[in-house]
């Protein structure tokens, strides 16, 4: 009897011990849809992106469905991959998450804007799923949306925050650039204004002198020291190393480009990357060129001076300078053709010093438009019509949205869903807008990748 | 490793010097009134043989023929002489030991050569027995230290975790053991309190101040030594449940979500040479919303399994145990729902932070001979914390993993080898020795690569008696570490001294230490605003600490029993490990020896046995170091005080106590470095003063049954209010100081049969 009870107490025990093993917990399901569900041909071409909620665990076969409409394939436009019967078989391979198609109408023909193009993802093996956003408009010009529900993909493998994503409402679109790819801009309008590259933790001081060939390591002595670890928080001394965050550029690190070159001073830039030690910053100075600029730098122990000259672009709020590779480029999109833009950047850290901030939304106040921000306590973001807009105050600054639609710490973390934003974009439209998720606290969202949703309430 | 061949040899010499032949044998059996005693030391006072009392009470020894004076003795017992006058083989027959119950004469193991009766200790030693614990209803060990003098708890909501703060060190600086074997945590936050079955707890014993000496590191601020129930029964065969069920506040629910419900069953079987047990608990927490919303929970849910098993050989002289302890906890921190943009169905996503903890424990003792024993400890952990972020879809009920929530699994093992000698070479010295070796490695998230910590430790104390009433107790630990440069060694003194019948003085000097943690040595945690590195050159933290405390054995009869002791500490932490900003790379925080810190304070307990009433009324207060007296002209020590009492009155006849547990700790103040346009100051905050109150009521029936009833926290405290206002950023410290979820309310029952 007793031996028997001493022998059943282990095996009972081990079957407790067994039983809490975990079960594996399955993978979410996986859905392909189209981004947006309208998108405008304004160039050459356009290509429309289909895309999973994850990588792919197999291959996906999935086919969509053409219906045009005062158009037809092959008279008026092609697609690659082609269509057979306006059916496109596409496959996103194994590790992937998106697929294209690209549509181009055939050169010469002539459109009256009214075509569209709609497609359908009509079929898709299992397990992969279709999700909400099945259809998609094309039409054969600019659109001025309806409104739709965007993400914005700042987040790669690298950080979930490598790219800036400009957002266009009234086009569907997001146009995503690299957020280390340049480091200084300059105005296009009638002012010589530089700009820092505030999502490169870019900081800048001003030495005494006008020769850039005269500027070496021992100038660090007598200059304020623009490298800010995260140490230097508190130190208030920090705030003039950076352009102010409002986007007022009267206030800009670099003073106005003068039109007498011996009155521009040489200034000293350090950048993620390039900030520590001291030989890492660069110098840099800034003359007019006739009505463009000249532009010369190098890092601060070197002789060598490498000299960028380039004339002003009307189309663009600013012109964007890279010392890596020395070129100058379009990093946004055209000044009208984008509204915000969601990213890295520098603001304030609340102590009136700078910081680095994910998640920041930027107002494309330089190309004119602005924004508010709505409590729903006045009205509710579905209530919200165009009778609302002539009481409702908007700003014409750069952070006139900024870090104030989430809460990343705390018992409130998340997107703030008491409060949206009204938009009057670059040409007049005005939408209201909402953030829906932003992977903070428990919203269901990607950090990095915020999913936002408008609607038009006046159209121009 | 020349060192512990030596130290066998040492032992090997010591045990066979001792060896002797007698000419007649003297034997007999001992009991109580009830059961044979075991481990009775049988001394023959003239020729000085001793032997030990086995399992069944019997005892043989030999000695030369001539009138000889036996003695008896038993901790917990008093002690029996016998004078006779013996030329042959003689046996005693049945010799019965009355018990003592004074309290005084309780036994102690922490810090001993072996067990040892609280008054004859030189450590001033705090136990919780079996009696307050029962007495309690406690589903977990925190809440009944809770009411514990220089015991504060603080509660992290968002991580779930509590930890314990003992005479003003936070519980990186408490050494936690199980049967005397160091439970390891994953960080310095002593989770492990909160995972010990509770059904399993004989008692608890306190000791306060550093000992280091004994334990290695952590134990500067003391040890917390949880003692788990010994077979000691004779009965073959016990069988333990228990069912309780409690409110969180005024959330309840019958057996499962709102409230705490508690089942337990053990088994346990024994005869003279083997013993075996096993059992488990589940401790299930339906968390407390609160002021939270939704699904959320302002206290967090809990799971808790604690299954565990035992087996053990003894026999006079050699004794041998195996036992398995094992934890596995979930937290659940519940989101609130969002809508998919996938489906738009409403979903949610939840945190769950898995806990598993394997503690394999070996314990053996061999006595070779009345002078010299062996003991060995040995144990592994096997410990993994698994963060699992999951989506659960509202609409199909479907749980899926979060592709972008965090998932980490960090694993920590931990081998444990404790070998001691203890040699008593005469009647005035003992002395013991022992090696320890420490060997943990861990891997996971923001910690870099698969770092191995080894610890070598030889430790040697001996207690020297000067006359009756003077007890030295000298100790040194020798460590190497294979990390970092450890203290090469560590002093401690103890001593007791008997001024007066009754009153005793304990004082002591002893050296403390903290290893550098692995997380503090090797973290890794680069992000968007983080940049924080381990050093890999950091020291031990050390204390010197300064204690002293004297008892006055008031009364001392049957029915009237009344002590009373005064502490007073003196604590001086150096090198303290601090997060700074690494002198090498500006860039980055790293942790350094930068911090001190003191601390000073002032106890009295006194306990009183009136009969049927036993009450206690202790007082402290406690002086915490205020760093900015450095640089401001500002009082050194800021000051808390606690009041606490324990009364319990008995109605023998109907089988019923009724008792009342409360504690009154006092504001807790402190200074905070706040930036303001004239610069940094230093501004007074204070964290209000609260009570914890249990009123509990339980009766035995039908002899095997008992029923636990009563109020927890009668004074419904839930948030303390806290003067800090910075509670914006992510890792404020301001706003109101989470201690309990409110007044609750509990019914148990509780059964042990043997047979």
């Amino acid at each position: 009897m007793k031996n028997t009870i001493k022998f059943l107490l282990f095996p009972l025990f081990m079957v407790f011990v067994s039983s809490c093993e975990d079960d594996t917990i399955a993978l979410p399901d996986n859905y392909v849809a189209f981004k947006t569900s309208e998108v405008g041909l304004t160039g050459a071409d356009a290509t429309l992106e289909l895309s999973l909620t994850r990588a792919a665990d197999a291959a996906v076969p999935l086919t969509v469905t053409l219906s045009p409409s005062g158009v037809e394939y092959g008279k008026h436009f092609t697609t690659e991959p082609a269509a057979a019967n306006n059916v496109i078989s596409l496959n996103i391979p194994q590790g992937q998450s998106s697929a294209t198609i690209k549509i181009t109408p055939v050169a010469g023909i002539l459109l009256s804007g009214t075509e569209t193009l709609n497609f359908t993802i009509s079929q898709v093996t299992a397990p992969t799923l279709i999700g909400l956003t099945k259809d998609l408009k094309l039409s054969f010009a600019r659109i001025i949306s309806q409104g739709s529900q965007l993400t914005l993909a700042g987040k790669t493998t690298e950080s979930n925050y490598t790219n800036n994503v400009y957002v266009d409402l009234s086009g569907n679109s997001t146009h995503l650039n690299a957020r280390k790819s340049w480091n200084l801009a300059f105005t296009n309008d009638s002012r010589f204004r530089v700009v820092l590259n505030h999502s490169l933790q870019t900081t800048a001081a001003v030495t005494t002198k006008s020769d850039i060939a005269q500027v070496s390591l021992a100038d660090t002595a007598t200059t304020a020291d623009i490298y800010l670890p995260a140490s230097r928080l508190t130190d208030p001394t920090t705030l003039p190393l950076v352009d102010s965050w409002d986007g007022d550029l009267t206030k800009t690190v670099f003073a106005e480009v003068s039109a007498t070159a011996s009155e521009n001073k040489v200034y000293l830039v350090a950048f993620e990357g390039s900030n520590t030690p001291k030989s890492q910053w660069y110098k840099v100075k800034v003359d007019r060129n006739g009505t463009g600029y000249r532009v010369q730098y190098a890092r601060i122990g070197e002789t060598a001076i490498k000299t960028v000259d380039f004339t002003k672009n009307a189309d663009l709020n600013l012109s964007f300078l890279s010392f890596e590779t020395g070129a100058v480029s379009n990093v946004e999109p055209k000044a009208k053709e984008w509204d915000i833009q969601y990213g890295y950047s520098t603001y304030n850290s609340g102590l009136n010093t700078p910081y680095w901030f994910q998640d920041f939304i930027l107002l494309n106040y330089i190309g004119g438009a602005e924004a508010a921000e709505v409590a729903t306590s006045t009205v509710t973001y579905d209530n919200y019509a165009e009778s609302h807009i002539a009481s409702t105050a908007f700003l014409k600054t750069r952070d006139a949205i900024g870090s104030k639609w989430r809460v990343t710490s705390g018992a409130a973390i998340g997107v703030v869903k008491d409060k949206f934003y009204v938009i009057k974009d670059a040409e007049g439209n005005v939408y209201k807008l909402k953030f829906v998720n932003a992977g903070l606290g428990t919203d269901g969202g990607e950090r990095g990748k915020p999913v936002i949703e408008y609607k038009l309430v006046k159209k121009v | 490793m020349r060192t512990p061949l030596i130290f066998l040899l040492i032992l090997f010499i010591a045990f066979f010097a001792d060896a002797q032949k007698g000419a007649i044998v003297l034997k007999g059996r001992i009991s109580d009134r009830q059961e044979p005693l075991q481990g009775v030391t049988v001394q023959l006072k003239e020729q000085g043989q001793t032997t030990i009392s086995d399992a069944e009470g019997r005892f043989h020894l030999s000695a030369m023929p001539g009138n000889l004076t036996v003695t008896f003795h038993l901790i917990g017992y008093f002690p029996k002489s016998i004078e006779l006058g013996i030329k042959q083989d003689y046996d005693f027959g049945k010799i019965e030991l009355e018990p003592d119950t004074r309290a005084l004469q309780e036994l102690v193991v922490t810090g001993q050569f072996g067990p040892q009766s609280m008054r004859n200790s030189v450590y001033n030693i705090r136990v919780i027995n079996q009696e307050q614990i029962r007495l309690r209803g406690a589903s977990n060990l925190q809440s009944i230290l809770s009411t514990e003098l220089g015991m504060r708890f603080s509660n992290d909501l968002t991580l779930g975790t509590t930890d314990v703060e003992l005479m003003g060190m936070s519980g990186q600086n408490v050494k936690i053991l199980l049967d005397g074997i160091p439970v390891i945590d994953r960080g310095s936050t002593r989770e492990s309190l909160g995972q010990i079955d509770i059904n399993n707890v004989e008692k608890i014993e306190i000791v306060e101040g550093p000992m280091s000496v004994s334990y290695g590191s952590d134990a500067l601020a003391g040890v917390i030594n949880i003692i788990t129930k010994k077979s000691r029964s004779s009965k073959a065969l016990t069988v333990n449940a228990r069912v309780q069920e409690e409110t969180a506040g005024d959330e309840y629910k019958p057996f499962s979500g709102a409230g705490t419900h508690h089942e337990s069953l053990g088994l346990s079987w024994q005869n003279s040479r083997f013993d075996a047990a096993a059992g488990v608990t589940r401790n299930f927490f339906g968390g407390w919303q609160g002021s939270a919303t939704g699904r959320k929970m302002e206290w967090m849910p809990k799971e808790q399994y604690l299954p565990y098993a035992q087996l053990g050989y003894r026999n006079t002289t050699f004794s041998v145990g195996y036992r398995f302890n094992a934890v596995d906890e979930t937290l659940k921190s519940l989101g609130n729902t969002y809508i998919n943009t996938n489906n738009n169905h409403e979903s949610a996503t939840d945190q769950f932070y898995i806990t598993r903890r394997w503690f394999h424990q070996l314990q053996s003792e061999y006595r070779l001979n009345s002078r010299n024993s062996l003991s060995l400890a040995a144990a592994y952990t096997d410990y993994s914390r698994t963060t699992q972020t999951t989506e659960i879809d509202l609409t199909t009920d479907r749980r899926t993993l979060s592709l972008s929530g965090n998932q980490d699994k960090s694993v920590f093992n931990s081998s444990f080898l404790r070998l001691t000698g203890q040699h008593r070479l005469n009647q005035y010295i003992s002395v013991q020795q022992g090696l320890e070796i420490n060997l943990n490695s861990a891997t996971g998230e923001r910690i870099e690569g698969s770092p191995e910590i080894n610890d070598y430790a030889y430790f040697a104390s001996s207690e020297v008696k000067i006359g009756p009433k003077i007890n030295l107790r000298p100790g040194l630990r020798f460590i190497h570490n294979s990390v970092y440069d450890a203290p090469p060694v560590i002093p401690s003194v103890n001593t007791k001294f008997t001024l007066a019948k009754g009153l005793d003085l304990r004082a002591a000097y002893a050296r403390g230490f903290r290893s550098p943690a692995l997380r503090e040595l090797y973290f890794t945690f680069f992000d968007a605003s983080h940049s924080i590195r381990g050093n890999k050159d950091l020291k031990a933290e050390t204390s010197n600490s300064y204690n002293a405390y004297l008892s006055y054995q008031a009364a001392d009869r049957r029915e009237f029993r009344w002590n009373t002791t005064l502490g007073t500490f003196y604590n001086i932490f150096d090198n303290l490990i601090a997060i700074g900003i690494d002198p090498k790379d500006a860039g980055i925080n790293t942790y350094l020896n930068v911090a001190k810190h003191k601390t000073t304070g002032l106890t009295l307990n006194n306990t009183l046995y009136l009969k049927n009433l036993y009450a206690t009324l202790g007082f402290s207060r406690i002086g915490r170091y205020n760093s900015f007296s450095e640089s401001e002209d500002l009082a050194e020590f800021l000051w808390t005080s606690e009041v606490n009492t324990n009364l319990r009155y008995s109605f023998p006849k109907i089988k019923t106590d009724v008792s009342l547990f409360l504690k009154h700790t006092g504001k807790l103040p402190r200074y905070i470095a706040e930036t303001t346009a004239s610069g940094v100051i230093a501004r007074p905050v204070e964290t209000e003063g609260f009570t914890l109150a249990d009123l509990t009521l339980s009766k035995v029936f039908y002899k095997f049954f008992t029923v636990n009833a009563g109020a927890k926290n009668l004074f419904g405290v839930t948030r303390l209010a806290n003067t800090n206002t910075d509670s914006g950023g992510a890792h404020s410290t301001g706003g109101a100081v989470p201690m309990s979820y409110g007044r609750s309310y509990f019914l148990g029952l509780s059964a042990q049969i043997t047979r």
